[in-house]
């Protein structure tokens, strides 16, 4: 159980840090997750951990933000003015380190590039985004997909179609 | 125009970068989630543990209450200062209530409902004793003459 976690738990992170944008809620959120996932799913068949992982993970993403509104609903009713919501979300990027292997130029590159892709994918709805990043980055089948998205294949393979042709539309020809 | 697979790759690769790319502290914060949800058991041993506590607790409560207020622990009504040591409301056998003259229990009361107190117990001792009522009446002059009849002997 412990080897599958550290397997998954970067990229896990990272998933939930585009989703929410916030360094110190997408720990939360991940840590929530794995113990919810070791508590109640350990028994399963290995086969199905990672869409059921992943499938806790996008429950506590929705929880996440069910409570976002209702803060944010609090907040207006009490103190009269929104919250400007870039305030609110620290920039992952800044969370990067320099990597040793990279010169100067390849790092502002990549950081500006990362910068660029996380801006775009933050761009995307939610069920999209989530959808996009499970199968083209996770891995997970389409079947596997559904499973962690709590939908139909068919589902799956529309909002894939939809993020495929957004993120070609906004960095194509310009990016990396 | 790239392939549509090479965008993709190349997307991904960037998102690979940015694991690999994550600091130390985040990294640290990561690995500490992960051995926290490995100790399941021993959360869930002391959430239990204090669960029973607390029941156990509870329950000896509820019995000292019970025991309390349906006197079965022993509510027994109070002798007064001035019954007879030999008169005891209550025999170890539970809830007879017997008054003892030489050795002899002549009473049983069989539940608390019927329970008699101690003064009547001391009447019926003396009304039921083979000696006469007359005897208790002038015990004092009976007294004074054993008295007088040491002195004088």
């Amino acid at each position: 159980m412990e080897e599958f976690l550290k397997s998954v738990e970067k990229k896990a992170f990272r998933i939930i840090q585009i989703a929410l944008g916030g360094n110190d809620d997408a720990l939360d959120i991940l840590q929530d997750s794995m113990m919810a996932f070791v508590r109640y799913y350990s028994e399963k068949n290995r086969s199905e951990w990672k869409p059921l992982f992943y499938r806790v993970v996008q429950n506590k993403i929705r929880d996440w933000f069910r409570k976002e509104k209702l803060k944010r609903i609090f907040f207006i009713r009490s103190s009269g003015a929104p919250q400007d919501e870039s305030e609110n979300h620290s920039d992952p990027i800044e969370s990067v380190r320099d990597h040793k292997n990279m010169d100067a130029l390849t790092t502002i590159k990549t950081s500006q590039a990362m910068k660029r892709l996380n801006d775009v994918l933050r761009r995307l709805p939610q069920r999209q985004q989530q959808v996009f990043l499970l199968r083209a980055w996770e891995g997970l089948s389409t079947h596997e997909t559904a499973m962690a998205m709590n939908c139909t294949e068919g589902t799956v393979k529309t909002h894939y179609f939809r993020a495929l042709r957004k993120l070609k539309h906004e960095l194509e020809g310009t990016w990396p | 125009m790239k392939d549509k697979d090479d965008f993709i790759r190349d997307i991904t690769e960037h998102l690979d970068q940015s694991t690999d790319m994550l600091d130390s502290k985040t990294l640290d914060k990561i690995r500490a989630a992960r051995l926290k949800a490995m100790e399941p058991d021993r959360a869930g041993f002391a959430s239990w543990g204090f669960t029973l506590g607390g029941i156990a607790a509870a329950a000896i409560v509820v019995l000292i209450a019970v025991n309390i207020f349906t006197g079965s622990g022993g509510k027994q009504p109070s002798k007064p200062a001035n019954v007879p040591e030999y008169v005891s409301s209550k025999s170890e056998s539970g809830n007879s209530i017997s008054s003892q003259t030489g050795g002899e229990e002549f009473l049983h009361a069989k539940n608390d409902d019927m329970a008699i107190d101690p003064h009547q117990l001391v009447l019926i001792d003396i009304l039921s004793d083979d000696q006469d009522l007359d005897l208790f009446e002038n015990i004092e002059f009976y007294t004074w003459v054993s008295e007088n009849e040491n002195t004088a002997g």
